[in-house]
């Protein structure tokens, strides 16, 4: 065979070899891999199926004395036939609880010896391989003190804005709403964003809320909920809501966001429970000094009243509108 | 024989040439058993498979659920996949068996990995990482589908390398001869 024969023969051998690998590698992923409704799922285009995972709610409930607390898991990505098993700490051991094979757990009249408990269930499912989730339990043996609001009556809030080195006043407006809340009534906030200000916050301040550590008691933990809803654009990059607490000339607010990030609807049941001092930030006020418990819980703290925090960032001149409801604090005491 | 010539045909080992119109028509015998081998595997989608269950694979009312090739059809397609294949990239290289049995190796290596990237354990991460490196492109995105979407089963690595050692086994069979003028 003549070279440039020879040389068109192997180009030919190398391209029908790329044709095959590529038709080969096509036809496995075009199979599916005996899975189940490939086609349907639009493996181009359609999203990734979330990856199998096993929660348990409550996950971290403080309960009063004789309370009963009921645990569930609850799975996402697992089908088929799926079957439970709850196990508690018993030292650095997990012992599975005899007939505890349900997707429930109930623990009937909690008592100070179930404090501190682990919970955790292990969901098997068809295909052999296990999901295990952890829950945990604090047991008070006085009742949580709730501060809670669903009216948001204007008499009630006091907002006060945070404003940066040098940045004027911005304007904003809160209000009561009737209806459209999660349901009822909410509290609806408008933040026009300043010129030159990549943002606006602003705490909201419950004249009600107030809580006296050494007259009520040192604080164990705090559970946290609200519901909040927010507007959004391509202006807006997001509105982020946080616990306050307002104690002794500081401002404090959570280290987290409650929920990450608002969304258009309302999102109900944010919760952040068990909440310790070492959970807030010093926001606005004098500096914590070394060793100063900041926020204080202890039983000679001083008097503290709470809130909530909103920061929304948005172009100049911008209003940003968001709505909260539901808003619950349950301090639970040592 | 002094001054006949006589040609002695003797089949080639590994890593020998065999050029000729006869290796032409062997490689087109090995693509139509590849073809055909093929076609049973679509039988198995479309006669023995959810019709949703493949991608690539439009759905036949007339064969739908008529269930063939019974237990057989559970394994089938894994086995007929690094079969064919190996028998068309072998059709499509050069006349070298050592590099023929190659594509059998390869296609078995390919099929054993897809499968294992199915297993519960390795899925998600695989995913995850796919997505990582190369980004949300459609590509990925089918590919990360696959492996989470599909089913593990050592009885489809068991199928794919017996599918390999068949093909490997055929080429056997079929392996080119060559033959030598020899002047005696």
């Amino acid at each position: 065979m003549r070279p440039e024969h020879r040389s068109v023969s192997r180009w030919m051998r190398g391209l029908a070899l790329a044709c095959i690998a590529l038709l080969g590698l096509v036809a496995i992923v075009g199979s599916g891999g005996g899975g189940g409704d490939f086609l349907n799922a639009c493996i181009l285009c359609g999203p990734l199926p979330a990856p199998p995972s096993v929660q348990v709610q409550p996950a971290h409930p403080t309960v009063l004395v004789g309370t009963t607390v009921t645990y569930t898991a609850e799975t996402t990505g697992l089908e088929g036939g799926l079957s439970y098993q709850w196990s508690r700490t018993s030292g650095d051991s997990w012992v599975d609880i005899p007939g505890a094979t349900g997707m429930s757990h109930a623990l009937a009249s909690v008592d100070m010896a179930d404090d501190g408990a682990a919970f955790r269930v292990t969901v098997t499912a068809s295909n052999g391989v296990p999901y295990r989730a952890v829950a945990y339990l604090a047991v008070s043996s006085t009742p949580g003190l709730v501060f809670e609001d669903g009216e948001f009556l204007p008499a009630d809030w006091l907002a006060s804005p945070v404003l940066d080195a040098g940045q004027p006043e911005f304007v904003h407006t809160e209000q009561r709403v009737a209806s459209g809340g999660n349901p009822g009534a909410f509290r609806r906030m408008s933040y026009q964003v300043p010129q030159g200000a990549s943002g606006a916050r602003a705490f909201n301040w419950s004249s009600t809320a107030l809580y006296s550590p050494a007259l009520q008691g040192a604080i164990a933990t705090i559970d946290y909920a609200e519901d909040s809803i927010a507007s959004q654009s391509s202006a807006v990059n997001n509105t982020l809501s946080f616990l306050a607490i307002d104690q002794n000339g500081r401002r404090f607010i959570t280290t987290f966001s409650h929920p990450p990030q608002l969304l258009t609807s309302w999102s109900a049941a944010a919760n952040r429970p068990r909440l310790l001092a070492t959970d807030f930030q010093l926001l606005d006020g004098p500096a914590c000094s070394a060793g100063e418990s900041c926020p204080d819980f202890s039983a000679t703290a001083a008097p503290m009243r709470f809130g909530y925090y909103r920061s929304s960032g948005a172009a100049s001149g911008v209003s940003v509108e968001h709505g909260i409801d539901n808003w619950k604090v349950t301090v639970w005491r040592r | 024989m002094r001054g006949t010539t006589a040609a002695i045909r003797t089949r080639l080992g590994a890593g020998q040439a065999a050029p000729g119109p006869e290796s032409r028509n062997r490689d087109a015998l090995l693509a139509a058993l590849a073809c055909l081998a093929l076609a049973m595997g679509v039988l198995v989608y479309l006669a023995d498979r959810e019709p949703s269950h493949a991608a690539l694979i439009p759905s036949v009312q007339v064969l739908a659920a008529s269930h063939l090739f019974g237990t057989l059809g559970q394994w089938l397609p894994s086995f007929v996949h690094p079969f064919a294949f190996s028998l068309l990239a072998a059709a499509a290289l050069p006349p070298r068996m050592a590099r023929r049995y190659g594509a059998c190796a390869a296609w078995c290596a390919v099929n054993v990995l897809f499968e294992i990237g199915q297993h519960p354990q390795v899925s998600a991460p695989l995913a995850h990482a796919l997505q990582r490196w190369f980004g949300t492109t459609w590509p990925t995105r089918a590919l990360a589908n696959y492996f989470l979407r599909g089913t593990f089963d050592v009885g489809d690595i068991l199928a794919a390398m017996l599918g390999a050692l068949a093909a490997a086994g055929v080429l056997y069979l079929f392996r080119p001869v060559v033959e030598n003028d020899h002047a005696s």
